[in-house]
């Protein structure tokens, strides 16, 4: 019984059309924010000082023979990154897809941990990271891929692109719509478990603490401008609440979909217009809800009215 | 191997793969919920996700940032910007913050990033760390007075010695 439901749920055919959009989106994202923020990331922690070099986890399991106490040599870190952006470019366009997403999702796991066992550390790339991991272990370039465009110069049958399906498709298309409600948990439970499971959090005075805070810190004057306005800002903070309690009903009414999509890319690019708190990693896994091959068949089907004869 | 047993074992290997990430992940909220603050980043990418999670209340003073400020042995005092020691604000902000507890090479850190950067530092006889002049209230920021909140004795190196 368990099985079975386990099966119908992660297992029911899936468009591989859907998958190779989340591939590309997931791939260009990751991709443009190695180019845009990794590569100075890089450089900048190995001007602080080796005291602050507290290795995690990952970085400990590879970098245990070279021990732990100094930071693993430059060359071999941006030796690392050049690789990933060797491969995220052939994951992007599908050439060899999944051995590139694998490399691709391993180097660019080892260079964010590495880049956080400098003491701080960020909320926005975890959860892509997971993603491009069950992405790469999908079949993620069946289409929209050089390799399906290299097969396909071999023969076989014709399938209409948008129909195409398969019963290990849809599983990593899952699994994002499955994580991102557990993110969304955890931010609300710290909201909760932080201040003695009370409200308070929601008081209005918590986010302008934050927008002052962040003005202060990045320099934002729409942020400093925003925080003057309390009852706004008290409201805003109920939402934020209900919206992240209530998310993991996408999972099991994915109808809702059209509710908590709309309100979740407002809410994010909210934060990073007014917090400069960039979460476009977020934003573009919320791709992952939309049921792509569907919307274009629709599209590609839709019948329009022309102009009536001798109509200016 | 006939297609139909790689397709089970295939399917074994994605259904151990999605119940221990979503597991992973599903067993961080236990511990955000316990407030503990052991894992934190640990088990990158499995991480917590307590943004922005700690109330504030109206008067209380923004702890965004500090002001540093190096004091010479004649009593002229020094200001020490974040863009002088060349770290990035979130860093400042660990590093300053770390310095202010009491064990004694809590301050080690921030000793080695301003004898790094800054020029004669050396000299100082003390480094101070100031709180921030800014409050929360309802109709937004207010100035409030910066206070000293921790006092670095250091021992000032004679000019001309090694």
């Amino acid at each position: 019984m368990i099985k079975s439901v386990w099966n119908r749920f992660w297992f029911s055919a899936g468009s591989y059309f859907d998958l190779a959009v989340l591939r590309i989106i997931a791939v260009g994202t990751q991709l443009f924010y190695l180019l845009n923020e990794s590569f100075g990331a890089l450089g900048y922690v190995y001007t602080l000082p080796q005291r602050m070099y507290h290795p995690v986890m990952v970085i400990r399991a590879v970098a245990w023979p070279f021990g732990l106490t100094t930071a693993l040599s430059s060359q071999l870190m941006f030796g690392i990154y050049g690789l990933c952006v060797l491969t995220g470019v052939t994951a992007l366009f599908g050439l060899f897809t999944n051995v590139s997403l694998l490399v691709f999702t391993i180097g660019c796991i080892l260079l964010q941990s590495f880049i956080f066992s400098f003491e701080q550390y960020h909320h926005p790339e975890a959860i892509l990271l997971i993603s491009l991991l069950a992405i790469s272990l999908g079949p993620a370039g069946k289409v929209l891929s050089v390799d399906s465009w290299l097969r396909q110069r071999r023969g076989g049958t014709p399938v209409p692109l948008l129909e195409y399906s398969g019963e290990f498709a849809g599983w990593p298309v899952r699994f994002v719509q499955c994580l991102f409600p557990l993110v969304y948990i955890s931010a609300a439970v710290a909201k909760l478990a932080y201040n003695h499971y009370s409200l308070d959090w929601a008081n209005g005075y918590t986010l302008q603490y934050y927008l002052i805070q962040d003005h202060i810190r990045k320099d934002i004057p729409l942020a400093f401008w925003v925080s003057q306005y309390h009852t706004l800002i008290l409201l805003s903070q109920f939402v934020i609440l209900l919206y992240q309690c209530t998310y993991w009903l996408v999972v099991p009414y994915p109808k809702l979909r059209w509710i908590y999509l709309p309100v979740g890319f407002a809410f994010h690019v909210g934060n990073y217009v007014i917090l400069y708190a960039p979460f476009p990693q977020w934003i573009a896994l919320l791709a992952a809800y939309i049921p792509w091959a569907l919307a274009f068949r629709r599209l590609a089907s839709k019948q329009v009215l022309t102009a009536p004869t001798g109509a200016g | 191997m006939e297609p139909s047993r790689l397709s089970g074992l295939y399917r074994t290997g994605v259904s151990v793969f999605v119940a221990a990430a979503l597991a992973a992940q599903a067993a961080t909220i236990p511990v955000t919920a316990m407030h503990g603050s052991f894992l934190r980043s640990k088990l990158f990418p499995i991480l917590e996700y307590p943004m922005y999670a700690p109330a504030h209340y109206e008067g209380e003073r923004v702890t965004a940032s500090f002001l540093l400020e190096g004091v010479l042995q004649d009593g002229k005092i020094i200001p020490i910007t974040r863009e002088q020691l060349g770290v990035d604000i979130f860093d400042y902000v660990d590093i300053v913050q770390t310095a202010m507890r009491p064990e004694p090479a809590a301050a080690q850190t921030l000793l080695d990033v301003i004898h790094q950067h800054i020029p004669g530092a050396d000299q100082f006889q003390e480094v101070r760390i100031k709180s921030y002049p800014m409050q929360v209230t309802r109709d937004g920021p207010k100035p409030l007075p910066s206070q000293v909140m921790k006092t670095i004795p250091l021992e000032p190196k004679l000019s001309g010695s090694p």
